[in-house]
């Protein structure tokens, strides 16, 4: 009984592989001064009409969103500065993430801009390091989605592992019991 | 989709699930005798595989949670069983908050649990179409419960999240009748190779 029900499971797993992990998250990317992007599903589907909230770091309520047809938004804080965006998905879900709009960094701190030294004028300047962010954050953004879809997913190896942790507890509980009650002595 | 992250919850909501999950838990381990703990340890590996598959439904992913089936075969042995499930679910996947563990226990465990033991009395291996829609039954409204007690915690703790919970149950709906099949089923197979997995599992296995 035990096994055939073993057999049943391990053809369940096979089955369902490669299945993804259940979790809400949040993609974000800045361009200029407006933060832009979508909520997703690991494992598939996009929160329509989900609710955004975006607040300050210290909590401050600044508005409200309401996710797209593909989960997708965008808003442009009234003042640039770092902000904290929270998906909730309506199912108990949630995603949120730190941005930063004002180029100083949200999380982790990159290497600092030099400043620049060249004889153009300081506008042009200012209009051809806009320009780069723009192409930088345009290229790199399948990658950065690459990467958060990557950080979610259920990885055979973990599951297998799980499993062996569980018939490791069964042993060590029973190893356990058999020690209390004197059994096999 | 009821692994409530960390930080969702205010502190009144997670100290009473974290004490009734420990209730639970507690009750659980005092019957689990020695001949219930290779079952416990299958249906805690049922739940773990069960719970981390997610697959895409609609415009959402859902997976099963199998609330019903396990509190049909384990009694209050399920809150162990899938205290152990959600644990590695925390560790390994980083699904649901450590803190949580607790609430999303007794979210998962005791709907199961309460109402296996309303319908436990009406299953019988003679009538396996009677027995196994009521474990159905049983399973999906578990599902139900489980949506309407992450529904309220979150709302009772975060009001400003309390209107986008309202199409939460509408969200489980289609995750009840998934349920509600997948437990029949298993419930018809296990009327037929061993009912005492299900019926009398509480009369053989509880030698403490």
């Amino acid at each position: 009984m035990i096994r055939r029900f073993a057999v049943t499971l391990a053809a369940v797993i096979c089955l369902v592989l490669p299945a993804e992990a259940h979790r809400l998250k949040l993609f974000a990317q800045v361009t200029g001064e407006t933060i832009a992007g979508y909520g997703f599903y690991i494992g598939g589907g996009r929160p329509e009409g989900a609710e955004i909230l975006v607040t300050k770091p210290d909590g401050t309520e600044i508005g409200r969103l309401k996710t797209g047809k593909d989960g997708d938004f965008n808003f442009t804080p009234p003042t640039p500065g770092r902000y904290r965006l929270t998906l909730t998905g309506g199912d108990g879900h949630f995603a949120s993430v730190d941005i930063s709009t004002d180029g100083t960094p949200a999380v982790t701190s990159p290497a600092p801009v030099t400043p620049s030294t060249s004889a153009v004028p300081a506008d042009l300047d200012a209009r051809i390091a806009k320009a780069v962010d723009a192409a930088v954050a345009r290229q790199i953004r399948p990658l950065m989605e690459a990467y958060d879809a990557a950080e979610g997913r259920v990885r055979f190896n973990d599951l297998i592992g799980g499993l062996g942790w569980i018939m490791g507890l069964a042993g060590l509980w029973a190893w356990f019991r058999s020690r209390r009650s004197g059994h096999g002595s | 989709m009821a692994h409530i992250p960390d930080g969702v919850l205010s502190l009144p909501v997670l100290a009473v699930g974290t004490l009734a999950g420990a209730g639970g838990l507690w009750l659980g381990v005092r019957k689990l005798g020695d001949r219930d703990i290779p079952q416990t340890a299958l249906l805690a590996a049922v739940f773990f595989i069960a719970s981390s598959l997610a697959f895409p439904l609609g415009p959402t992913s859902v997976h099963l949670l199998l609330g019903g089936l396990i509190g049909l075969v384990l009694g209050w042995k399920a809150f162990p069983a899938i205290f152990v499930g959600l644990l590695l679910q925390a560790l390994l996947f980083g699904f649901g908050g450590l803190t949580v563990l607790g609430v999303d226990l007794v979210n998962m465990a005791l709907p199961g649990v309460l109402l296996a033991m309303a319908v436990r009395p009406f299953i019988r291996a003679g009538n396996p179409v009677r027995s196994a829609s009521l474990a159905g039954l049983s399973a999906a409204l578990s599902v139900l419960v489980t949506a309407g007690l992450v529904g309220v915690e979150i709302a009772l703790s975060e009001p400003a999240f309390a209107p986008a919970i309202s199409v939460m149950a509408v969200a489980y709906l289609p995750l009840a009748i998934i349920e509600a099949l997948v437990t029949a089923f298993v419930t018809l197979y296990l009327l037929k190779v061993k009912p005492d997995m299900i019926g009398a599992s509480t009369v053989i296995g509880t030698t403490p």
